[in-house]
């Protein structure tokens, strides 16, 4: 039975999960440019790279390289939704809850030509529960730091409503450390991404590892001043919904490129 | 082989964002040229000339 009431939000409480993520930096702070710490230590541990290729994959809990997902169980019955994120951090900036739905390997960081994707399709974790794509975001994601570059990065997609040759972009950032998450704009109208189908650089970016990682937001929580925290839950975030087998993970934009330290807690209710 | 201050258009995909008559920065230590802090390499770019200044 679905969540209705504030009671059935409380009976339906999940064991809190505890969040430590250490030392996140950025090279420089910039629009549509965030930090993951999936890759960081801490509690959850690092996540590894995954080594699916181009075309990708779906991503689950059963996934070996998810283990920097934030732990959660899906419900014996009913729906899961978010009860409680609360974040403190050493310094002030914006973090999102993201559910990773997508991710590939294997993009040419030296390429200045297409890279031709075809995906795999994504789970059925969209905000409606479906693969359609809707307000499902596309960034790339660094697993190991980049190099020398600052290129223009056009992302060709099938939108949210199945138009196909729409484009986003984003513009790179130089030397950018493990964990930098660099987000692409979508077309006019768009309000989702259902297959990401070619990436192309205007330029090199030198060295690294970087993934194309599709991911929708699930809430937002400020940070206003180092080392107190903050907190959402249920009403304040909206209840959104955690779709089963959701791989959880932050995303953070900082004001400052100093070495970061998140810690938090995170809380489900089923029913 | 474009220098500094060589007037160009940006080809396709990218001309979306940047559909103007543009002029080289100055070229990256990869050797990319730079227009406005972005960087393109060679092949991306359309030399624009004189009197071919308005698309």
């Amino acid at each position: 039975m679905a969540i209705t009431t504030l009671d059935g939000a409380i009976a339906g409480m999940q064991p809190p999960q505890p969040i430590m993520k250490v030392g996140g930096t950025m090279a420089a702070v910039g629009g549509q440019r965030a930090y993951t710490p999936w890759y960081a230590t801490g509690n959850p541990g690092a996540s590894t790279a995954t080594a699916i290729g181009v075309n990708g994959e779906a991503v689950t809990p059963a996934l070996a390289s998810t283990g920097g997902r934030i732990i959660r169980t899906n419900p014996v019955s009913g729906n899961a939704h978010l009860a409680r994120l609360a974040v403190n951090a050493t310094t002030t900036g914006t973090l999102w809850l993201i559910d990773r739905v997508w991710q590939n390997s294997g993009l040419s960081v030296t390429s200045t030509t297409a890279q031709a994707i075809t995906p795999a399709t994504i789970p059925a974790r969209d905000n409606n529960g479906t693969t359609n794509g809707a307000a499902i975001m596309a960034a790339i994601e660094w697993s190991a730091a980049g190099g020398a570059g600052t290129p223009t990065v056009t992302l060709t997609y099938t939108d949210q409503d199945g138009n196909t040759g729409a484009t986003g972009t984003f513009a790179g950032v130089a030397s950018p450390p493990i964990g930098t998450f660099e987000i692409f704009t979508l077309a006019a109208g768009d309000t989702g991404i259902r297959a990401p189908t070619s990436f192309i650089q205007s330029a090199t970016r030198t060295s690294g590892t970087m993934h194309l990682v599709l991911f929708r937001v699930l809430a937002q929580l400020e940070v206003t001043s180092a080392n107190i925290g903050n907190a959402v839950d249920a009403l304040t975030a909206g209840l959104p919904r955690i779709y089963n087998d959701s791989v959880l993970q932050l995303v953070w934009f900082p004001t400052a490129t100093t070495a970061t330290t998140i810690g938090g807690q995170y809380i489900e209710t089923q029913g | 082989m474009f220098v500094i201050g060589s007037f160009v258009r940006i080809k396709a995909p990218f001309d979306e964002f940047y559909p103007y008559v543009l002029q080289i920065d100055s070229i990256s230590e990869t050797g990319a040229f730079q227009i406005h802090g972005v960087d393109f390499a060679e092949e991306h770019l359309e030399e624009v000339t004189n009197g071919d200044h308005n698309p």
